[in-house]
């Protein structure tokens, strides 16, 4: 479409410049012709001896002439019409009037008028009354006619040209320059959530592609440690929920295969896989919900010791069946502005953890430190059976260092959730390892007047 | 027919425990891996049901170290993981069945019973010997046609020798597969089970079906006429 207007466009102009160089050229030939007319006595002429009237002797083609008086009466035709006339102009008009016209040969001539009073013809210092004449010019249009013709055939040529060439020439270009784009779009439908795996070629592509190849790349090397990530922690519920129900199923086929034998420590096990069972899924909502940014923070001035002491008294008896001891080292006072119900739970899990793991015997310091407003609370504890390797998988959902995971008491939950807690509040819950032996968690980033906000956004 | 249950979920060892008992079988109950495997070991068990994963050794290694030593005990696997590849690697560890938690009991006692059926070579659920009809699946004996009620532990020594027949079954064989480790086999033990089973299957037919051979063991075959 656009090469269509294109080339009616580059027409349109190209026949308005011919015209009016055309036009031009009539009109310089009138001018000339209007000043060898003369008048003598009313009587009007052309002086057929000037050098300009041999374009219009018939010999030469394509001039014609013819000169009317103002009553309208004919005072002269080239003879190069030969018998023949021209019309008078269609309007009577001051302005340069052109129109196209037929012979009575049939030759399609431009003509074009003149209103003018024709000099005296001899002496110009004898007075003569104004006589009015009407000169029209007329000239053989065929070489415009021939050159428009020949425009508008190429440019049709042209036109009809680069069509069929766009048309057979240009798909198969695109098709081989976006060939590799096809390739990434074909290999991207490939991909599903079980091929994650798979990676978009980045050799032999062009280099505009080359890059978005390499992004690609990474979008689903990250895509595929979520999926990896996702797929574990789903595998690791569905486990985690197996064995209670595989207990409750087998107590529920066992009351109701040998009723007689069913005792109050049936009902008690059902009770305690359920109270197991209902822990898992809370602290599994409640690490969500800080995932999403869904905590409510209420902060207000927490004394760190004291809140430390409460959370070590229902642990003591634990601590000392395995004769732990628990060592505080804090300042007087270490006030911070916190949530004391969330601080409270970071810092149970982490005792009930250094309880649970701490090689028997040994002691478990409890350190609270200041430095330029900002406060950080160590639990230090000996453990038995844990490497560097471990460290990293210590706040991983249901991750234990045994696999075999028995007990029920422990569900691989309480770090993670503290560390969940633990970024709400915008504090560091670090691990660190020493010589295979001992165990350092720190929470780091409390301070004492912080305005504290959940680090995501609430939704509305 | 004797039952190791190596599992580390103290509810699951006391339920599945107790379930087996009710079905007549001898049960040691095992928490850990490396205390299952030395049971397993110095013990001449019919069936071992198996967790794979155990605290101080996993159940596959337990296996693999088992069949490596030349134990053929029938194996079920009893565990949580229950992807395709999980269980062809139980099976590939010498595993003869494999059972995904959570489970039906009745499920469990039935390939429980199947492995013991198939330690004995038999593929049927019926045994008989001579007038004497054994219903193993049920757990019911006829004899002469009339049923007879048996305690478990008459019926499981009774199906015992009824796998065995015209066999002599020594007293340490049926002590070693009908008495658990927290029994103690005491020879009165096994000859008082034999009286009182000897008494219950004459009340239908007087011609006496276990056999005593002095100094060596017992017999399950109609005595010749």
């Amino acid at each position: 479409m656009l090469l269509v207007i294109g080339a009616l466009v580059v027409y349109v102009t190209t026949r308005t410049a011919l015209t009016r160089q055309f036009d031009d050229a009539l009109r310089a030939k009138t001018t000339a012709l209007a000043s060898i007319v003369e008048q003598e006595d009313g009587k009007i002429g052309v002086d057929s001896t000037d050098e300009i009237m041999r374009a219009f002797d018939g010999k030469t083609r394509g001039a014609f002439f013819q000169v009317w008086r103002g009553d309208g009466s004919v005072a002269a035709v080239s003879p190069s019409l030969q018998g023949g006339s021209l019309p008078l102009p269609p309007t009577d008009s001051d302005q340069p009037l052109y129109w196209n016209l037929k012979l009575q040969t049939g030759l399609a001539v431009r003509a074009t008028g003149l209103k003018f009073q024709p000099h005296p013809a001899n002496d110009a210092n004898q007075p003569t009354a104004p006589v009015e004449a009407i000169l029209v010019v007329a000239a053989d249009r065929h070489d415009l006619d021939q050159a428009l013709a020949t425009l508008a055939l190429m440019l049709t040529g042209s036109s009809l040209l680069v069509l069929v060439l766009t048309g057979v020439f240009v798909p198969r270009l695109l098709r081989r320059e976006l060939a590799p784009l096809d390739e990434l779009a074909a290999q991207a439908q490939r991909i599903t959530a079980e091929s994650l795996a798979q990676r978009f070629a980045t050799d032999g592509l062009p280099g505009e592609l080359a890059p978005i190849s390499s992004r690609l790349n990474d979008l689903l090397q990250r895509l595929e440690t979520a999926f990896v990530r996702e797929r574990q922690f789903s595998d690791d519920l569905a486990h985690e929920f197996r064995t209670p129900i595989a207990e409750l199923r087998s107590l529920a086929e066992f009351a109701l295969k040998w009723p007689e034998n069913r005792s109050g420590d049936a009902d008690r096990n059902v009770l305690a896989i359920a109270m197991q069972m209902e822990n898992i899924v809370n602290r599994l909502l409640a690490i969500a919900r800080c995932d999403m940014g869904l905590v409510d923070i209420e902060a207000q001035p927490v004394e760190l010791k004291s809140l430390v002491s409460t959370v070590c008294g229902p642990l003591e008896k634990r601590g000392a069946d395995r004769q732990l001891s628990f060592q505080m080292n804090f300042p007087t006072t270490l006030e911070i502005e916190s949530d004391p119900t969330l601080l409270r739970s970071i810092v149970t899990n982490l005792l009930d953890n250094a309880v649970e793991y701490s090689k028997p015997g040994s002691p478990v310091e409890l350190k609270g430190e200041s430095q330029n407003g900002n406060f950080t609370l160590a639990v230090t504890n000996a453990v038995q059976q844990l490497n560097a390797e471990d460290v990293p998988h210590l706040f991983e959902r249901f991750w234990r260092k045994d696999a075999a995971r028995s007990g029920g008491e422990h569900s691989g939950l309480g770090l993670p959730l503290a560390r969940a807690f633990a970024e709400s509040l915008g504090y560091t819950l670090t691990a660190t390892l020493k010589d295979d032996a001992c165990l350092t968690m720190e929470l780091s980033g409390l301070t004492k007047s912080k305005h504290l906000v959940s680090p995501v956004l609430t939704p509305t | 027919m004797r039952v190791l249950l190596v599992e580390d979920s103290a509810r699951l060892q006391q339920t599945v425990g107790d379930a087996l008992r009710r079905s007549g079988y001898a049960v040691d109950v095992s928490g850990d891996g490396e205390d299952g495997l030395w049971r397993a070991e110095n013990n001449d068990f019919d069936v071992i049901v198996l967790d794979i994963m155990l605290p101080k050794m996993d159940g596959l290694t337990l296996l693999k170290t088992l069949r490596k030593n030349g134990k053929t005990t029938h194996v079920l696997l009893l565990t949580a993981r229950d992807r395709v590849e999980d269980r062809v690697s139980g099976l590939r560890s010498g595993a003869d069945d494999y059972l995904v938690k959570p489970f039906a009991l009745e499920e469990l006692l039935a390939r429980v019973e199947t492995l013991c059926r198939r330690a004995y070579g038999s593929k049927q659920n019926r045994l008989t010997v001579a007038d004497l009809e054994i219903d193993t699946a049920g757990k019911k004996v006829w004899r002469a046609g009339q049923p007879v009620k048996l305690k478990p532990r008459e019926y499981q020594l009774l199906e015992y020798l009824a796998h065995r027949p015209g066999e002599v079954v020594t007293q340490s064989e049926i002590e070693a597969h009908l008495y658990n480790d927290d029994a103690e086999p005491m020879s009165n033990v096994v000859e008082s089970a034999l009286s009182s089973l000897r008494r219950k299957l004459g009340q239908a037919n007087p011609a006496p079906l276990i056999q005593t051979r002095r100094g060596l063991g017992y017999i399950l075959e109609a005595e010749a006429p």
